[in-house]
């Protein structure tokens, strides 16, 4: 029984990764020098942010209209409970108001996406590769922002769907990373992370990340409806599978669990993630060489990893139990137990690592 | 009417590789001129939508390897990494065509068999596939329509009048769908349409999934129906009057089918949209391409030395019949009484396979050899483009059908069809609908 193979995601090498920095900076290294997760890229002042704040969902307005609704400056000094914006509804008998819900700096350079942040004041910072690899280009500040590309080896996956400017963080999975969660599953170790949060994105879930400080978020599925919501988002967002409510699939899901706690790298220019291993042990093979190409042709065997492709398990992924070669049909074992027996035409192989 | 067997070519067998949309399909045609019979064996795979052509040799090499290995050919390599493909007592492949659609665009490739062409499929080639086919199958007009998950188009191709270049001059008309007005349709409730349940966000999200990933098989109602429901929808955009008297007064019209669309899906659900959503009526033939083979046959037709048998690009047709506006009578009421005669029997003919059809319902009949179904029409049904005749004293309307129909369906449902206004009230029609057509082959 032929299929198709895909590798969601492939070993490779002198992959971009990208690290930044916010503020003032001075980059401590050279193009070509070698790094390791402790060399320091940046030194220089940073401002953190705290809190990130949907004005246009709070005060009920579209977007673009909430910058009319603002009472204090951009960079202003806020305390807690202080009015940020103000909207009078129902012929002026009632106030929507924000107040902030943490002190420190008003930012306001979302707020054309409907967003206002809460930073830190600035305060030393120091930002380090985390990842091994080579330093490849060095960009001239701008905008009040530092970027160095460095070449790594980890691993690369395609999204089916990603939105947002590119961002690296460190991995974090909520509990085990292929359920469906909810806004009260976050807390405050998504703070600074790429977040890996399940099956499927909801604005509430979006918002929630948000205001925990997220950095990036990786999920199997969004429903169309709550992209069509989130055209703009302020987090960029990995999508690995489809439309809808789509677990992550096994192998990808294998891989940010091995690797949680090391550094990912969303390239939304690219289209693609980029997981690159912090510890020496954890390093690829370097014989391996090369990217693996992204669909190969193989006979279907008992063991191998499929993605089914039709109703109700779009999108499932689980391992091949048995293959009747004369009735053309596989039967497939999804991750809650349940076994399919599905025709050859709807499934699609993965490979492993 | 006879479909040539035998290519026009002394190779024994040829390769066709098809990069179209989001599939690669390999077809291995085969001629055994001393039996005078040729088959096709057909491998179709899924392809990501940015596929990039520089993956491609390594896949293609890969592709035939693991299929020789499947279904017993001897491989050998040599110089170029696949060179020929024995497949039995010295007969091999004699050549290989590979055919891209746009966007690819493929250099040729040295890497495969002896004798390799390769051959860019554009809007161009749909035309002069249709033109081709028109030519091929000696049709009065013809509706040729091409499902694809990215785009939908229909060339619609008559006679022009005047002789050009020796040849009857033909007129090809295209209509293609607005991409923009796809999407649309993607993200907008079908549930008028649509005959299974569903939640509207869950159906925005499967027509979308499937349409930006292509599948090549579906068993899920869900699936069919929506696909079902999305094809209905699309076709109702095409807008040209001569669509209109297609069917009415068309000699002898045919509907082939084709696409990435079909090859998922059931016949009967390829087949009733487009017939819905086009609002086709009247008499005429039916054929769909399921194996994706349309692309390469056209491309082979226009080279002598290709072996591509016409008749294997669509193997199955059906005759399609079906009252006319304001002439349909009462829902559930008889519509007519009729019988189907062979014509071609050492009997002198004979009656068989006597028919009943009800206003509302769609009715099927298999036949085999060429002939002739004889229809009564109930008062107040009329039955368009049918010649009337006299047979045993009384009065019926006559169609004739040749010996490739597999089998005849006749359409009584009362026009304008309705659908909606949601899925339950669409349950039990649309059903009925889709299990009265043929069975065979889908």
């Amino acid at each position: 029984m032929i299929v198709a193979q895909e590798h969601t995601v492939r070993p490779a090498f002198s992959q971009r990764f990208r690290i930044s920095f916010e503020g003032e900076a001075y980059c401590s290294v050279a193009h070509g020098e070698k790094v390791t997760p402790g060399t320091v890229i940046f030194e220089g002042r940073t401002s953190e942010i705290l809190q990130s704040i949907n004005l246009s969902k709070e005060l009920g307005v579209p977007a673009r209209e909430a910058v009319k609704f603002i009472t204090i400056d951009d960079g202003e000094i806020v305390d807690v409970g202080d009015i940020i914006a103000r909207r009078s509804v129902a012929m002026g008998t009632v106030d929507r108001i924000v107040r902030a819900r943490t002190e420190g700096r008003i930012m306001l350079e979302n707020i054309s996406e409907g967003f206002a942040e809460i930073r830190a004041p600035f305060s030393d910072a120091v930002v380090k590769a985390g990842v091994y690899g080579r330093v490849g280009r060095i960009y001239p500040e701008r905008m009040g922002r530092r970027v160095v590309d460095l070449e790594v080896s980890g691993f690369v996956a395609e999204p089916f769907f990603c939105i947002g400017e590119s961002v690296s963080g460190e991995i974090f999975i909520i509990k085990e990373g292929d359920s469906l969660y909810r806004p009260g599953d976050v807390d405050g170790r998504c703070k600074g992370k790429v977040v890996v949060a399940g099956r499927s994105l909801s604005v509430a879930l979006y918002e929630s990340l948000a205001e925990y400080g997220a950095r990036g978020i990786i999920v199997g599925g969004m429903p169309k409806t709550e992209q069509a919501i989130l055209s703009e988002p302020t987090i960029p967002i990995f999508i690995s599978e489809g439309w809808g409510i789509i677990p992550i699939n096994s192998v990808l899901l294998q891989v940010l669990q091995e690797y949680e706690g090391d550094l990912a790298y969303i390239d939304e220019d690219k289209g693609q993630l980029v997981i690159a291993p912090s510890d020496p042990g954890k390093e690829l093979d370097k014989e391996t060489g090369g990217v693996h190409p992204r669909v190969s042709v193989i006979k279907l065997e008992k063991g191998m990893n499929v993605q089914v492709w039709d109703m109700p398990y779009w999108g499932y992924s689980g391992k091949v139990m048995d293959v009747l070669d004369d009735e053309r049909l596989v039967k497939v074992m999804i991750a809650s137990g349940r076994t399919l027996a599905v025709p050859d035409g709807v499934v699609t192989a993965i490979a492993d690592t | 009417m006879q479909y040539p067997v035998l290519p026009d070519t002394e190779r024994g067998s040829h390769l066709f590789v098809t990069l179209a949309g989001r599939t690669i399909t390999w077809h291995l045609v085969r001629a055994d001129y001393k039996d005078g019979t040729s088959e096709i064996e057909t491998l179709v795979l899924p392809v990501p939508g940015d596929f990039s052509v520089d993956e491609l040799d390594t896949l293609l090499s890969q592709g035939l390897k693991v299929w020789a290995e499947d279904i017993g050919w001897d491989l050998i390599d040599c110089e170029k990494e696949i060179c020929l493909l024995s497949l039995c007592e010295g007969e091999c492949v004699g050549g290989a065509s590979l055919i891209a659609a746009a966007p690819f665009d493929i250099e040729p490739m040295n890497s495969l068999v002896l004798e390799t062409s390769s051959k860019r499929y554009d809007s161009q080639s749909y035309i002069d596939a249709a033109a081709h086919y028109f030519r091929r199958f000696d049709l009065s007009h013809l509706v040729y329509v091409i499902l694809n998950w990215q785009d939908i188009r229909v060339l619609y191709v008559s006679n022009q009048g005047r002789t050009v270049d020796g040849q009857e001059g033909i007129l090809v008309r295209e209509m293609e769908i607005d991409p923009s007005f796809l999407d649309d349709i993607s993200t907008s409730s079908l549930s008028s349409l649509l005959s299974v349940r569903m939640r509207k966000d869950v159906g925005i999200d499967t027509i979308s999934n499937i349409r930006t990933r292509g599948i090549s098989a579906c068993v899920s109602q869900e699936v069919q129906d929506i696909l079902r429901a999305y094809l209905t929808a699309a076709l109702f955009g095409v807008k040209d009057s001569r669509l209109q008297s297609f069917g009415i007064d068309t000699p002898d019209g045919a509907v082939l089918i084709t696409g990435d669309i079909p090859r998922a899906l059931p016949g009967a659900f390829s087949i009733l949209p487009v017939i819905d959503g086009l609002q086709l009526r009247g008499r005429y033939r039916i054929a769909v391409d399921r194996d994706l083979r349309s692309i390469p046959g056209s491309y082979a037709a226009k080279s002598k030395i290709f072996a591509f048998p016409m008749y294997s690009v669509f193997p199955t047709w059906y005759q399609y019949i079906s009252t006319e506006k304001g002439g349909s009578g009462r829902e559930g009421e008889t519509a007519f009484r009729g019988f189907t005669r062979v014509l071609h029997t050492g009997q002198n003919g004979r009656e068989e396979n006597l028919l009943v059809g009800q206003t509302g319902s769609i009715i099927t009949s298999k036949v085999e050899g060429g002939g002739k179904i004889y229809l009564e029409p109930a008062k107040k049904v009329y039955f368009p483009n049918m010649t009337q005749e006299k047979y045993e004293g009384r009065k019926y309307f006559v169609a004739e059908y040749c010996d490739i129909v597999s089998s005849v369906i006749i359409d009584c449902r009362k026009i304008p069809v309705v659908y909606g206004p949601d899925a339950e009230a669409n349950y039990k029609r649309v059903r009925d609908w889709i299990h009265s057509f043929p069975k065979d082959k889908f």
